[in-house]
């Protein structure tokens, strides 16, 4: 799962260097608009984001554990 | 002048006279038009959600979408029915809408998209109270897609024609084309390949510092 989230954010033109579960998504320069293009990557990939979900979604590690992975 | 569309694919959304020589243009330019509508083979009802589900796997394929599906109901206000109304807003602006929010995801960075407005979202006209506002909201519409997609080079755009010959127009009573060739400066009507040359340049980077912005193409009518 963390490759995939990995991959996503490379395909949306962000750094992935030193990546982790802690890393927090506005360090890398995602801002609202952002997090909303990546939860749409998402839903192309069959993954689906609750948008009440998007406001507790802070870090990687956040992300991780909305998307049902083992962080 | 090179246009700079070649080898690139655009989809268009309602596939009328303007809808029909933007394609025709973009080919000439060796570019790849998708037209989609109800009755084009890549059908497309922009009035129900669920169709536009087919198109869902569309990832960063387009340089360009243009919008041109749109209806008129013409009525006076005080003969127009609440299901007149919606049926002009549902595909005019609903519609443009749901193309922008389900299309995204097929565009690709620096992409340009265009949508087709009218001289009467800023004029008003008289048995037009439906058009008229699903235009102006179009116009607030695009606005904000310029602006929330800058973040990735999409440009947005909007084009106002004045009043174009083609098959929405042979259906206007010949009073209401006199009134309005005799208040453009031009004194003629637009053809649907000068309106689509304009969406070309819009589509090309040849316009790659513009967005946000409404283009009249209407042979000097608010000037008038
Ligand atoms: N003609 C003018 O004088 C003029 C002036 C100013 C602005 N405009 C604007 O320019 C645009 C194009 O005009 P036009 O003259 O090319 O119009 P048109 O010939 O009447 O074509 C309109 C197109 O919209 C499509 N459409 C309608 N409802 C639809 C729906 N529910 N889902 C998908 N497609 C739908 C139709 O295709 P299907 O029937 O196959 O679905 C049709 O191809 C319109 O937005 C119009 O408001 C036109």
């Amino acid at each position: 799962m963390m490759d995939m989230v990995k991959s996503l954010l490379e395909e949306n033109g962000y750094p992935t260097e030193g990546l982790t579960e802690e890393t927090n998504f506005e360090s890398l320069g995602v801002d609202s608009l952002g997090l909303v293009d990546l939860t749409l990557s998402l839903e192309q990939k069959g993954y689906t984001i609750p948008e009440e979900k998007l406001s507790e979604i802070k870090t990687v590690g956040d992300l991780l554990r909305v998307l049902g992975g083992n962080a | 002048m090179n246009w700079q569309l070649c080898e690139k694919t655009f989809a268009i959304v309602g596939s009328g006279d303007i809808g029909k020589a933007t394609a025709r243009a973009l080919e000439q330019e060796g570019a790849k038009a998708i037209l989609l509508s109800r009755k084009s083979e890549h059908c497309l009802d922009v009035t129900d959600e669920e169709s536009f589900k087919q198109y869902g796997s569309w990832s960063k394929i387009l340089d360009g979408l243009v919008y041109t599906a749109g209806i008129t109901v013409d009525k006076p206000v005080g003969l127009l029915t609440l299901a007149d109304w919606q049926r002009v807003i549902e595909t005019n602006l609903t519609g443009a809408f749901l193309t922008a929010k389900h299309f995204y995801m097929a565009l690709k960075p620096n992409s340009s998209v265009v949508f087709l407005s009218s001289i009467v979202a800023q004029w008003g006209n008289i048995g037009q109270a439906a058009y008229s506002s699903s235009k102006a909201g179009l116009e607030a519409l695009m606005k904000t897609l310029a602006k929330e997609w800058a973040r990735k080079g999409i440009r947005v755009n909007a084009i106002a024609p004045g009043l174009v010959n083609t098959k929405m127009t042979t259906e206007l009573p010949q009073m209401v084309v006199d009134g309005f060739t005799q208040h453009t400066l031009l004194k003629r009507l637009a053809e649907p390949e000068e309106v689509a040359n304009v969406i070309c340049f819009l589509l090309s980077p040849l316009s790659s510092f513009m967005t946000g912005q409404v283009i009249y193409v209407d042979g000097g009518f608010f000037t008038a």
